[in-house]
Parts: C-alpha cells; sequence; structure tokens
C-alpha cells in the first residue's frame, strides 16, 4: 500500500484507493461553498411551503401581540413618575421631559426617577446615579450606568434590553433585574429569568435568584444569593485566579450545581473533570449527556444538563410576564 | 496567519454578523461536517444536515468560548445533529439521483457496498476515511480542520484503510 498516496495523494497512486475514491467520490457534498442561507434544497421545498404557511397565519394572529415591540427609531421614552428632584441634562425633570437619545438623568442621594423603556418595560433609577440612553429602536434599547444602580423589569425577547456599564454589558433575558456599578466594582441580581452579563474575557449568565459580582471589566461567576459564605470566598478566588477550582467544589451545595455549571463551561480542560464529577455526583447528567461529550466541551450536552436543573428555559422568556407587571 | 489564527477571525467576524465571514468558514468546513453527517446517516439526507449543522453552528456561535477550537465544536454540533437525526428517522438506502445515468450498475454496487463497509468502522477511522476517500481531503487539510495532530490522522487513515480491506474482502466471499 502506498501511505504517501493515502496520507495526501503523493507518490504511486494505490489502486484501490484510487478505486475506493472513484466510487465514493459520487457522495461528496454537492453544495460546498454555499453558505446556509443561499443553498438551493428541493428537498426542503414541500417543508419550507408548510413552514411558511403556518408562519404566516401565526404573524396575523399575532400582529397586535408584535406592536408592543415596535418603537420608532431614536424615539424618546416618557418618565413615568419621579421622586425628590432628579435632573435630565442638569434641568429638572418636569412633566412634559421625555428621556431621549444622549439624554442623561441624575438622581441625588434622596431622589428617584422611573422611565418607561419603550414600550416593553420599566426601568427605575435608584438614588445617587447617573443613567444615559445611548439607544432606541424597534427590538433594541441600551442605557448606560455610569454609577449607581437601576432596576429593570422587561417582557420582550432575549437582548431587547441592555445595560452598559464599565464592567461590561447586561442584557435582558426577560425580565427583571438590579444592576449596581460604582467605583470599579457592583454587581447583577436576577430577580425573574435570565441575565447575560458580557465582559471583556468572560461572560456570565445569571438564573432568577442568582447574582454575579462585576470587578474590573468582568462579571464573576454567577452564584444563587442564599450561598454559604465559605462558597462565596472561594468562588470569587477563583475568579481572581488566587484559589484553586477544589476548594469550590469542596463548598458547594447540591443547589450551587448551577454554579459548577457555569464553570464546566469556561474551565481548563483539567478542571472539567473534577468538575464533571462533582456535578454528577450533585446533579446526574440527563440521557445523552456523556462525560467524554462534556469534557470535550460539547456545549450542547452543557445546555441540556442545565435545563435538567430546572432553572427555567433561557429562550421561554414570555412565561414570565406576570414578573413584569 | 495559522489556521487557528484565521478561524479566530472569522469567528468574531461571523459573531458581529458578518455573513461573508460565516460563507467563508462554511467553504473551509463543510466536507469536514459532510464526512462526519455521511458516516451516520444515508446520503440524501447528509446535504441537508450540514445545512442544519451551520445554521444550528451559526445560532450558538456566541456560546463558543475558544475561537481557535471552531473545528472541534463544529464537528461535535455535526456528530449531535447526526446521532439526533436517528432518533426521528427511519433509515433508507438512497442514492444520488445523477448515479443512475453516469454509471454503471456494478459501479453502483460496489459504491453502495465500499460505502456500508465504511460505516461500519470505528467512528474515528469512519470519519477519517470519509473525509479523505469521499470528500477527497488529504492528510493534512484533515488535521487543520479536525483538530487532530497529523499523526493521529495518519494513524486512523492507515488503521482504517486496513480495517476497510478486510471488510471489502470479507464482503465479497
Amino acid at each position: 500500500m502506498s501511505d504517501d498516496y493515502l496520507w495526501d495523494r503523493s507518490g504511486t497512486p494505490d489502486p484501490e484507493i484510487a478505486r475506493l475514491e472513484s466510487l465514493l467520490g459520487r457522495y461528496a457534498l454537492r453544495t460546498a461553498g454555499v453558505p446556509p442561507a443561499a443553498v438551493p434544497a428541493s428537498r426542503r421545498h414541500a417543508r419550507v411551503l408548510v413552514a411558511l404557511a403556518a408562519a404566516l397565519v401565526l404573524l396575523i394572529a399575532l400582529g397586535a401581540f408584535a406592536m408592543r415591540f415596535l418603537w420608532r427609531t431614536g424615539a424618546a421614552w416618557p418618565i413615568a413618575s419621579v421622586t425628590g428632584g432628579p435632573t435630565i441634562n442638569g434641568q429638572p425633570i418636569t412633566p412634559a421631559s421625555r428621556f431621549g437619545i444622549g439624554d442623561e438623568i441624575r438622581t441625588d442621594s434622596r431622589s428617584t426617577a422611573v422611565v418607561e423603556i419603550a414600550r416593553v418595560g420599566e426601568l427605575t433609577i435608584a438614588p445617587s446615579s447617573t443613567v444615559t440612553l445611548m439607544q432606541t429602536r424597534g427590538g433594541r434599547h441600551r442605557v448606560r450606568l455610569d454609577r449607581g444602580r437601576v432596576s429593570a423589569r422587561v417582557w420582550a425577547p432575549p437582548f431587547t434590553f441592555s445595560v452598559h456599564t464599565p464592567a461590561g454589558l447586561a442584557s435582558d433575558i426577560g425580565c427583571a433585574f438590579d444592576l449596581r456599578y460604582d467605583g470599579g466594582a457592583g454587581e447583577v441580581r436576577v430577580t425573574s429569568g435570565w441575565v447575560d452579563f458580557d465582559g471583556e474575557e468572560r461572560s456570565s449568565l445569571i438564573p432568577a435568584g442568582a447574582l454575579a459580582e462585576l470587578r474590573g471589566q468582568n462579571p464573576g461567576s454567577p452564584y444563587y444569593a442564599d450561598a454559604p459564605p465559605a462558597f462565596r470566598a472561594a468562588l470569587r478566588a477563583y475568579d481572581h485566579g488566587t484559589g484553586p477550582v477544589s476548594a469550590v467544589i469542596a463548598t458547594a451545595r447540591p443547589r450551587d450545581a448551577m454554579t459548577l455549571i457555569h464553570l464546566l463551561e469556561r474551565a481548563p480542560r483539567a478542571e472539567r473533570a473534577p468538575l464533571y464529577d462533582a456535578l454528577a455526583r450533585m446533579a446526574p447528567p440527563p440521557p445523552g449527556v456523556t462525560r467524554d461529550g462534556v469534557l470535550g466541551r460539547d456545549l450542547e450536552m452543557v445546555d441540556d444538563w442545565r435545563r435538567s436543573l430546572g432553572l427555567g428555559g433561557i429562550k421561554r422568556w414570555w412565561v414570565y410576564w406576570r414578573d413584569a407587571l | 496567519m495559522t489556521v487557528e489564527a484565521l478561524d479566530d477571525v472569522l469567528v468574531r467576524a461571523s459573531r458581529d454578523g458578518d455573513r461573508s465571514a460565516f460563507g467563508r468558514l462554511y467553504t473551509r468546513y463543510s466536507r469536514m461536517v459532510h464526512a462526519i453527517v455521511l458516516s451516520r446517516v444515508p446520503p440524501g439526507e447528509a446535504d441537508d444536515l450540514v445545512q442544519d449543522v451551520f445554521v444550528s453552528a451559526l445560532r450558538q456561535l456566541h456560546a463558543l468560548r475558544d475561537e481557535r477550537a471552531f473545528g472541534g465544536w463544529l464537528a461535535t454540533i455535526a456528530r449531535n445533529r447526526a446521532n439526533g437525526w436517528h432518533r426521528g428517522a427511519v433509515e433508507v438506502t438512497e442514492l444520488p439521483e445523477e448515479i443512475a445515468s453516469s454509471s454503471t450498475q456494478e459501479d453502483e454496487e460496489d459504491a453502495r457496498r465500499a460505502l456500508a463497509a465504511v460505516r461500519t468502522l470505528p467512528a474515528a477511522y469512519r470519519e477519517t476515511l470519509m473525509m479523505r476517500l469521499v470528500e477527497g481531503m488529504t492528510g493534512p487539510e484533515i488535521a487543520a480542520r479536525t483538530g487532530l495532530t497529523p499523526e493521529s490522522v495518519r494513524v486512523n487513515l492507515h488503521r482504517g484503510m486496513k480495517l476497510l480491506r478486510e471488510a471489502l474482502k470479507g464482503g465479497s466471499e
């Protein structure tokens, strides 16, 4: 046998391999080089037509529902209520005031302001805070929190509403959270649904009942608000690179499986094995999730495992509508 | 620029919504993905499944932490999608439409038999041989796309070919 030919087609062709190439070549991909969206797929036509028809019916039925999420690009937000004497661009807020792009609302130690996030929710600005509206259009609304604390309640598809902070970007995945940031540190605490916090190098997906500490330009790992102090300390040390993952595992309760799942996604390979074993003891993996797959960073398996913890579906934002009222 | 560095650039651009960058990733990896799914599903289903794998990858791209590991990550999605296909489908044997008009009956039968023999091999050999014999990739290309070392690919090809010869020989006896 010519290993060279088998390896890179150099050297004398091995007749049997050449014959197999000739026979099997007919099964080669016939659409190479065409991106998924542009591929003509005749065998999908029937399915696509059915899907289109269903989508059309759905669109008509949900037309009114969708109106909620429409918003004219750049249109200012109404200010729902204030207490004390907050200002907008340095001027007192009046009943005629609206919060437009580039506007800055400041509250002092005794004032608050509540603004409507287009038609999708409400943002409460706590005392001693500074918030600027950066962008607003249908499907995308962003504010910047320079200091202080805000509370958001949103009922909209994931990533519709986001808050910029120096530590990164907090994006709503339905539907209620508090965000505090001051002097280079802070925290994001989720009361309903999920929040995705993207820092410079790291991201944290934080479920209801949990929080992540913010420091520098990254979020810490999410943990439940009722986690014991020893676990918090071990997690903080691990996040800052000053403590081992074994200390996190040793102090984790079964309920802290959520945190270990998060670590499993970002941990280097050497640390994934002990994390997997600890997790498997706390919350056995569902069918189809294997040790090899998880250690090999099969993110679908990790997602399946996270779902099996009963934390609520990340994509099922609409089920949290009560919390947005 | 190394393979990994280029992947890094293309993945980041794709994540930012650059469709042409994702198109380049598709061009670079579609044959690898096709080989992986073809080693698990009937030929007539493989092309569609390749599209599904890339659509799935595009949706999940934000979750990929190490952009340089794109090839291995994509291969895992392909395996999962192909394995998932079996849970919802009845396997049928079918051939591409043009075979009937461009091949002899004997070639058709031999091709079907060769494909079936490859699919009996262990996964590592099966996938590597599909990339080499079906998709026409060379050993160095396979290593670059899958993230396997060239030595591993060489071993997979060598041992896989040995097993394939035995399987074909046994099948013809």
